[in-house]
């Protein structure tokens, strides 16, 4: 999976910590996340699209050549 | 909604889990091998409730350890659990069979193994009705 959330995130300008804490997850989970080393559960999907005001599409995706 | 335990709940209960281990320690230590013995137990239990209840606020691995915080936190906490008892099911399965080979098979190995491989067929057959 391919994710835009450190985009979104610096777009906005804001920090991990206060991304986290908008979403209540910790720092570290945001930062697995923009590094591709975790992939966040629905509802958490849908609270950073939410967050951010956008489409769950435009958060996540598969990889070129994933099904 | 990604942090579903509240957090005074929880803390409550990890709390009290925390001081019933360090206290069921203390005793155990202290009826069979002595006072000084129980008393280092039960204090080091503590000192261990102490790293994880001070360390979780701060530290992503204490979180992991204490099973505390978010989703991925939980994640990894099972993920861990998985391991070590995988690996503590496969290290008492090979000791009984070892203690078999020598003739002497140990009822104690039998019977962890046997717990093992229930808990582990049991919670796969729960889980696989749960979805």
């Amino acid at each position: 999976m391919q994710n835009h959330v450190r985009e979104h995130r610096l777009e906005r300008q804001i920090s991990q910590g206060a991304l986290a804490e908008a979403v209540g997850v910790s720092r570290q989970t945001i930062n697995a996340i923009e590094t591709g080393r975790y992939l966040p559960s629905l509802p958490l999907a849908f609270a950073l699209a939410g967050y951010f005001g956008t489409a769950i599409e435009q958060l996540f995706g598969p990889n070129e050549g994933d099904a | 909604m990604t942090n579903d335990r509240d957090p005074v709940t929880a803390w409550r209960a990890d709390l009290a889990w925390y001081l019933g281990i360090a206290l069921a320690s203390g005793l155990a230590f202290g009826l069979g091998q002595g006072v000084v013995p129980g008393l280092l137990a039960g204090t080091s239990m503590l000192a261990f409730a102490a790293v994880l209840a001070l360390g979780r606020r701060r530290i992503d691995a204490i979180r992991i350890v204490g099973g505390a915080g978010d989703e991925r936190n939980r994640d990894l906490y099972m993920r861990s659990l998985a391991v070590a008892g995988g690996v503590l099911g496969l290290a008492v399965t090979g000791w009984y069979l070892v203690s078999v080979a020598r003739g002497e098979p140990d009822g104690t190995l039998l019977a962890l193994t046997v717990l093992f491989a229930a808990v582990f067929v049991g919670t796969g057959v729960v889980s696989s009705w749960r979805g």
